[in-house]
């Protein structure tokens, strides 16, 4: 139950990363927080991971790497590293994603902005299964 | 193609000075026949044999220069196909028999040109036979080409003529004699063609031929003019064979004359060539008055009586001649009761010696009454005979080497004196056997008397020569066409002739050939039933083939109608049709085809398929009309009867329902059924309308109506027509009747009208209440809309009009969404309500005409078919404007928003577009809102942590409100267009956006370069293109590379009608390949460290398709960017 994991957050619009560090910290005082408004210091960051397991919250829409195209440099990384990886797309869009879940079926699921502490939740207990 | 027969060619051997030659070439001058070349040295002799190309050479034997044997052996030598004549002075027997057995062709003696001209004009003829007959005989595989070489190869008109004297056939050598083509004058009359200065004659001549056919070929000597008016004397020989059912006309043969003397002296008229033919003629002239005083002498006469002209004058009549001679009595009779005589008397010269002298008188002016005399010194002439006479032996050989058959007769008893070789060969009987014959043996019985008559023609006529076709009989009773050239000359006053007798069976039986072939396309003809006609625009004369008359029934060939009657004969229901068809036809538009009927004169009624064209010549003008028709009668007599029996078989059918009668042309009822009797024999003595008039029982206002329609049917036989006729009714009531008319013509029978009517009295109310009913929504004040299933305007009321401008007869068939609603009605929206049945009612606002707007209240209400289908809509609508102004008013801004949305909706990006910007961009920083507010609610973070987060709250409602701005500025670019063009100067604008900006200029050392030679001035939206520029300008400044100044070149190019503007900058570059696709779109950027919301280029992009214009972008990451803007040229 206690099982140890960090968080992760990609989103160039630095108020989401704020509210996404207060949320996390307000559910998870001990976790680890890594935000990140560029997303290539974010892909830097996961080529050498190294440790526990990671919730990665996901930005789409950023003006010099889609969310998408973070996660077609990502599937190309180790698959010892991508494991240590959960990941979400957090987006502020509200429209539906079919197509792109298909093409991407390792992301757990899509949430709409803001980060909620429901979310927290039930990615804790997913994990904890 | 044509072959012009060469004139002959004869070479002249003789010194240039000699007298003979000058002689010659006068001779040459008046005869085109001749062509002649003079040499005079065995170079140019030889030399002229190998260009010149002789037919004949004549050797004047006072050459110096080399001898007439040299001469011959040269010819041989050439293998030239030559006849050489030696013209010598010398009469000598023994000379000119040497000159025989050595190989010359004949021998003439100088001084009597007209043996010469016998000679050589003898020598032709066999010439021109020669090439006559090789050029036949070539030609006649051929049959295409055989008339036409055949008429080029010969020289002379052959002509059929009609008994008016109209050319049925002529062949082409008319061209070149009188100047017109064959088609030119093919039905005209030869005698107009001939424009002759005594036409009497050729009149007379060609009536004695028609009046008597057995003759056998009257010849006369004309003098015709051809085209261009220069004279030409013909010898004219006709032929009557009318009853030959090949020819059927009259032969008319034109032979040039080439009689010099004789021309020159018929052309005394003309008093200029009289007069030089007077002073430079060789025969002695003298002018008399009938009392014997001589008013004038020509030079000759001088020379022949050894007196001045003075002299000659003084002496008269009685000074020059021995009054008491026998002859001279005899020649002053005859003139007088010809008006010409003939005789030969002696004259005595100034010394008292005489001479006989051939003298020919002839009445050249009947007022005055003078007379031209016409002295030949006859001395020589004589002198020569005699020798002639004496030299039997010499003429034996000139005979035996002329390889035609060669007669020589007596005149007067026609016993024939002489023959050549050449004649047993052909004739079979011996030259023994010939002596004791006598002309008229070698001819049949019939044309024993025709010989007689043209002998004596010939003997009437001051010719010496004569030119006759004829058949001879053969030893072996074989007959042969003979062409016969006959010459005749005196011994000691009895009258001889020489005849050349050339076979011409084969050339006849060629055109024979010719002629059978024309007879088999008579025969088709014939067959196919076609006439062929041609109509001569020029005189309007008709030309029809035989087939043309008896289809018209002209039975007399010989009489033929004018046109006019031609025309008569059309019926008389067609008459317009066919006045019409030849008016088009003449016109020249494409009518071609015409089926009429023609009414014979016994009475009979002939269906006629006539196909037609006009035919231009080259200038464009309509030269003449001509066709074909065909007898298509019994083909339309059995359709006719058909179309009878079908609509007889149709009538009989409906006749149980309907009513059926039949009227005769008399306007009669013939016969009527009994659903007719039923309702309207009441009008009609007894039940019985048969025989009494149609219009008994129709409405008198319609009598008129039912008379043109009659008559309109039988204009148009067989052919459907349909009248509505109002019926009296018994009850004095009026019955609606729909009839269809139909005249059934025969061509035997007189036609009838035959009519099948119904009853349209309910469907005629029904259409009344219609109408009826149409008028009262008209008066209704309300908007009275109808549409069929395609939304196009069926109805449309007076009240419509006035609300919506438009009148009915310009929204009739116009889709009414286009005129009325446009968007503002969601016609779809109430299409599946109507389906329903059921109605629907709303308030829209509607365009007028003038493009005002007007709020309207609506109720539609579907019209279904047969089938249920929706068929159309009936749309009631009232204005509004009044009681809907202020809440309009009130509605305006939510309308503008809704406006707003639909402008995004249909901008280019659409859906999309709108999509992109709610979620990423109206979402965003309304989703960071609400997850502060989620934070602020728990109110659980420290202090600082407070602080930060309400200042997120506020800078993020301030993103909100700033795109809400950007929006509405896009916006407005679409709802604010049209704004004003107008010139701008490109160099004026960059400046202009320099000085706004000049700070960040400055700061950012911007080195802007420009090139605007080609276009310096766009007529454009002045604010657009500043847009446009600054946003390139500052995207250039934005996106530069950090270590460079950025550079920007703009330049100006013309294509077609189109402006280009280059934008090149020296910056970072686009990834085009990953974001080009997005680079105009809202709300994109592509780098984190710069500023900027991502609308600049969007609006660029959506200002200048305002424009009309578009734009495009090059680039490569770290290679700079380049925009390329398209404009049309608006000057």
């Amino acid at each position: 139950m206690d099982t140890n994991f960090n968080y992760m957050v990609v989103d160039d619009d630095p108020t989401n990363n704020l509210i996404c560090r207060l949320m996390i910290k307000k559910f998870d005082p001990v976790a680890e927080i890594k935000l990140f408004s560029k997303p290539e210091e974010g892909l830097n960051f996961i080529e050498n991971y190294v440790g526990d397991p990671i919730v990665l919250f996901l930005d789409v829409n950023m003006p010099t790497l889609t969310g998408w195209e973070f996660l077609d440099h990502f599937i190309k990384f180790r698959s010892d590293i991508k494991d240590k990886f959960e990941i979400y797309i957090l987006t502020s869009a509200i429209q539906n994603f079919r197509k792109e879940k298909e093409i991407y079926p390792f992301v757990k699921d899509i949430l709409s902005k803001p980060l909620k502490e429901r979310y927290l939740m039930e990615i804790k207990k997913s994990i904890g299964k | 193609m044509k072959k012009k027969i060469n004139p002959i060619k004869i070479l002249f051997l003789a010194d240039a000075q000699s007298p003979l030659i000058l002689n010659t070439i006068k001779l040459q001058k008046k005869e085109n026949a001749f062509e002649i070349l003079l040499s005079d040295s065995e170079s140019l002799y030889k030399e002229a044999l190998k260009d010149y190309n002789p037919d004949i050479i004549c050797f004047d034997t006072s050459l110096k220069a080399f001898s007439y044997n040299l001469a011959l052996d040269i010819l041989k030598k050439s293998k030239l196909q030559a006849s050489f004549i030696v013209l010598s002075d010398n009469s000598c027997n023994e000379f000119g028999i040497m000159m025989l057995e050595n190989g010359v062709n004949d021998y003439a003696l100088k001084d009597t040109p007209e043996n010469l001209l016998f000679f050589i004009e003898k020598i032709a003829f066999k010439f021109k036979l020669e090439r006559e007959r090789c050029e036949l005989e070539e030609k006649s595989k051929d049959t295409e080409y055989r008339v036409k070489d055949f008429n080029a190869a010969n020289s002379e008109i052959v002509c059929f003529l009609t008994e008016k004297g109209e050319i049925k056939f002529i062949t082409s050598a008319i061209e070149n004699l009188l100047g017109f083509s064959e088609k030119e004058a093919n039905n005209r009359k030869l005698i107009d063609l001939l424009n002759l200065n005594s036409p009497e004659i050729f009149t007379e001549a060609l009536n004695d031929t028609i009046i008597h056919p057995k003759k056998n070929a009257a010849s006369i000597l004309i003098h015709a003019k051809n085209r261009k008016g220069k004279s030409i004397w013909f010898q004219a020989s006709f032929i009557n064979q009318l009853d030959d059912a090949t020819i059927m006309g009259i032969i008319v043969l034109l032979k040039e004359v080439i009689n010099t003397k004789f021309s020159d002296f018929k052309s005394v008229g003309n008093e200029k060539k009289y007069c030089a033919f007077f002073e430079s003629s060789l025969d002695g002239i003298l002018l008399t008055t009938i009392d014997g005083k001589v008013h004038a002498a020509n030079p000759a006469a001088c020379k022949m009586f050894q007196m001045t002209e003075q002299e000659i004058c003084e002496i008269g009549r009685s000074g020059l001649a021995d009054l008491n001679e026998s002859n001279f009595h005899k020649a002053l009779k005859e003139r007088e009761s010809k008006g010409k005589s003939k005789s030969e008397i002696n004259l005595f010269r100034k010394d008292g010696s005489s001479f006989i002298a051939e003298l020919s008188s002839v009445r050249i002016d009947s007022s005055s009454g003078y007379f031209s005399l016409i002295i030949k010194d006859d001395t020589e002439k004589r002198h020569i005979k005699r020798k002639l006479e004496k030299s039997e032996e010499r003429y034996k050989l000139l005979f035996k080497l002329n390889p035609l058959p060669t007669f020589m007769f007596n005149e007067n008893d026609l016993t024939i004196v002489d023959v050549n070789d050449s004649c047993s060969k052909k004739y079979g009987y011996t030259r023994d056997e010939f002596l004791k014959m006598n002309l008229l043996d070698l001819r049949n019985i019939k044309e024993k008397k025709e010989l007689y008559a043209i002998l004596q023609e010939f003997r009437k006529s001051n010719k010496s020569s004569l030119h006759t076709f004829s058949r001879h009989q053969k030893k072996d009773k074989t007959e042969i066409s003979v062409e016969i050239n006959s010459h005749r000359f005196f011994i000691d006053g009895i009258p001889y002739i020489v005849s050349v007798c050339d076979d011409i069976t084969e050339k006849d039986k060629i055109l024979k050939k010719l002629i059978d072939t024309s007879e088999k396309l008579k025969v088709a003809e014939k067959i196919a039933k076609i006439g062929y006609w041609e109509i001569d625009l020029k005189d309007d004369s008709l030309f029809g083939s035989d087939y043309f008359f008896k289809i018209y029934g002209v039975k007399d060939r010989h009489i033929r109608p004018d046109p006019k009657g031609f025309k008569n004969k059309v019926h008389p229901m067609d008459r317009t049709k066919f006045n019409e068809y030849l008016k088009k036809l003449l016109l020249g538009t494409n009518v071609r085809e015409l089926k009429y009927r023609i009414v014979l004169d016994d009475g009979s009624i002939k269906w006629l398929h006539s196909r037609s064209k006009l035919v231009k010549n080259p200038n464009g003008q309509a030269i003449c009309m001509k066709g074909v028709v065909q007898d298509i009668t019994s083909e339309k007599r059995t359709f006719e009867n058909l179309a009878k029996s079908e609509s007889r078989y149709k009538g009989l059918i409906q006749s149980q329902t309907n009513y059926f009668v039949r009227i005769g042309v008399d306007g009669n009822y013939s016969f009527c059924n009994k659903k007719f009797i039923e309702e309207f024999g009441w009008a009609f003595p007894d039940n019985n309308p048969i025989g009494m008039s149609s219009l008994t029982d129709v409405k008198k206002y319609h009598h008129q109506k039912l008379f043109d329609t009659t008559k309109e049917s039988m204009a148009h036989p067989n052919v459907i027509t349909q009248m509505e006729i109002d019926k009296r009714m018994k009850n004095g009531g009026t019955k609606t009747t729909l009839w269809e008319v139909i005249y059934l013509t025969d061509a035997e029978d007189v036609g009838e009208i035959q009519c099948v009517g119904i009853d349209i009295s309910e469907r005629v109310k029904i259409d009344r209440e219609n109408q009826f009913q149409a008028n009262l929504l008209e008066k209704i004040g309300q908007g009275i809309m109808a549409t069929d299933a395609d939304d196009h305007v069926t109805y449309w009321n007076n009240a419509a009009k006035e609300m919506y401008q438009w009148t009915k007869e310009e929204v009739l068939g116009k889709n009414i969404f286009l005129l009325l609603y446009g968007d503002y009605d969601n016609h779809k929206e109430t299409i599946p309500l109507l389906k329903t049945g059921k109605s629907w009612t709303g308030e829209i606002i509607a365009k007028r005409k003038d493009g005002s707007t007007l709020p309207i209240q609506i109720t539609k209400s579907p019209l279904f078919d047969q089938n249920d289908s929706l068929s159309g809509v009936i749309s009631i609508s009232s204005d509004i404007s009044s009681l809907r102004k202020s809440e309009i008013k009130l509605t305006k801004l939510n309308n503008d928003l809704k406006d707003y949305t639909k402008e995004l909706f249909s901008a280019n990006e659409g859906l999309d577009q709108f999509s992109y910007i709610v979620s990423h961009n109206l979402r965003a920083p309304i989703a960071n809102i609400i997850g502060i507010g989620d934070l602020l609610e728990s109110n659980s973070e420290p202090e600082d942590i407070h602080k930060q987060l309400l200042y997120e709250l506020f800078s993020n409602i301030g993103r909100l409100d700033d795109i809400m701005q950007d929006l509405n500025e896009a916006l407005k670019i679409k709802t604010e267009f049209p704004k004003k063009l107008e010139y701008v100067k490109l160099e004026e604008l960059i400046h202009d956006i320099l000085d706004a900006n000049q700070k960040l200029m400055v700061e950012e050392n911007v080195i802007i370069t420009t090139d605007f030679r080609e276009i310096d001035e766009i007529y454009t939206i002045k604010n657009y293109l500043y847009n446009t520029f600054f946003n390139l300008i500052s995207n250039s400044i934005k996106y530069r590379k950090p270590e460079l100044s950025p550079v920007i070149e703009i330049r100006t190019k013309s294509v077609e009608n189109q402006i280009i503007i280059y934008f090149k900058d020296n910056g970072l570059g686009i990834d085009l390949e990953k974001k080009g696709d997005d680079i105009f779109r809202l709300y994109k950027r592509f780098h984190h460290h710069i500023e900027g919301k991502g609308l600049g280029l969007f609006m660029v992009k959506t200002q200048l398709e305002m424009l009309g214009g578009r734009i495009t972008v090059i680039s490569s990451v770290g290679d700079g960017t380049e925009f390329i803007i398209h404009l049309k040229n608006n000057k």
